[in-house]
């Protein structure tokens, strides 16, 4: 059994990130089960008909009735404020292979999840058990975690982004955005990659059975090193206002030597869903 | 529904309307409705049999029996369901969230299950991950 994010979300974040777009605050998210799974993209699959069957609604924006997306523990999530409850079944018992959730017509979620619904019975999800989170070892940092679903669950549009900027940091941050120490060996700067309609990464594209964008061009973190040996443990990605997008640890801490420079090479940033 | 020697509980039992105060104890109980005249009446638990009699025709909750010192919660929708629970034995504390799965068990001596929901399986199955990689040149 799995959860996936739909390939039309992943793009949804990806554009927003990287190109010119934003998220929406949806009015509701429709509820719907499933007999035949459906693709990523939201293709095939075949939702249940059984007698009486509706699929349900529960309502963001203003009203919502999602719980304000917070975090928990190590992660940022989000559940039904109130049950939710499938009509009984008064005919042929099915079987329901899971869930998709979605955006009108747009998938956003898939959630796989067997179950049989005999005659005569309903199906209730129950307040706060249809819990929509974060994986717990994301890059993605809290506030962005929270500001994409604010966007999805709640009541607070996610802009586009105008440029991301990375940075290389001696001391990482962690995911509340506390504690980081950027590099600053003596010709060091930022890499500053444009977003919106003039981006710096290339279209979105497919790597992995998953959505990717990739940076286009060759950048430098400033110029060679003219001072003392600094090590380097990864580097953050914050949006136009400074607010932690990601952070990227490197598997082995590297020593930016006098004489040398960092540099980003051209297509290797893939930032994917 | 908490049906347990000194348990106290409100229900709601959709199709059956409302039970207030629904109060059941060793000896006795106590049930009132507050919705028309369906309500179940006259529900008797004791050590060895109970009785269950509608007197409005909802019939369905007619079938259970209870023996020993059992107790069982569940959650009803749809009075359809509470027939095809038979519980014996020393089962307590019974939490049937899901009535998708009330009907298909049965429980006997000191068997205990407790139904599926979706709930935290969410939480455990998301994949709103992403991931990260870049190839820099030091």
């Amino acid at each position: 059994m799995a959860t996936e994010i739909s390939e039309y979300l992943a793009d949804l974040i990806l554009t927003a990130l990287a190109h010119d777009g934003s998220i929406a605050v949806p009015t509701e998210l429709t509820i719907k089960m499933f007999e035949t799974m459906p693709a990523r993209d939201g293709t095939g699959g075949a939702e249940t008909a059984y007698t009486s069957y509706v699929a349900q609604t529960v309502a963001c924006g203003a009203s919502s009735k999602w719980e304000a997306p917070a975090l928990d523990t190590d992660h940022v999530a989000t559940s039904n404020h109130e049950a939710i409850n499938f009509p009984e079944n008064t005919g042929s018992a099915v079987s329901i292979a899971g869930f998709g959730i979605y955006d009108g017509a747009n998938l956003l979620f898939l959630d796989e999840e067997a179950f049989e619904v005999p005659n005569g019975l309903a199906k209730t999800v129950d307040a706060n058990n249809l819990v929509i989170g974060w994986a717990t070892d994301s890059p993605f940092g809290y506030g962005f975690q929270t500001a994409i679903f604010n966007a999805l669950f709640a009541n607070t549009a996610y802009a586009a982004r105008s440029s991301l900027v990375l940075a290389q940091c001696t001391t990482l941050p962690n995911k509340a955005d506390s504690g980081a120490v950027k590099a600053n060996f003596t010709g060091y700067a930022d890499v500053t990659l444009a977003c919106g309609a003039s981006s710096d990464f290339d279209a979105i594209g497919d790597e992995d059975s998953l959505r990717m964008i990739a940076n286009t061009n060759e950048e430098d973190f400033g110029v060679k090193n003219t001072g003392t040996s600094q090590t380097v443990t990864g580097y953050t990605i914050r949006d136009n206002a400074a607010a932690l997008v990601a952070i990227a640890t490197y598997a082995v801490a590297k020593p930016v030597e006098p004489g040398t420079k960092v540099t980003l090479k051209a297509d290797s940033l893939h930032i994917r869903f | 529904m908490f049906l347990d020697g000194d348990i106290e509980a409100t229900t709601t039992l959709e199709g059956i309307q409302y039970v207030d105060a629904f109060n059941v104890d060793g000896n006795g109980q106590e049930t009132t409705g507050d919705e028309g005249t369906q309500y179940i009446g006259e529900w008797s638990f004791d050590a060895s049999i109970s009785a269950v009699t509608d007197a409005t025709g909802v019939q369905s909750v007619g079938a259970w029996t209870f023996d020993g010192e059992v107790s069982v919660g569940a959650t009803l929708i749809g009075q359809q369901f509470a027939d095809q629970i038979n519980v014996d034995g020393e089962m307590v504390d019974e939490y049937l969230l899901d009535v998708v799965t009330v009907g298909d068990y049965n429980f006997d001596g000191e068997i205990s299950a407790t139904a599926d929901l979706l709930g935290q399986q969410f939480l455990d199955q998301t994949n709103l991950n992403g991931e990260i990689s870049a190839e820099f040149s030091f």
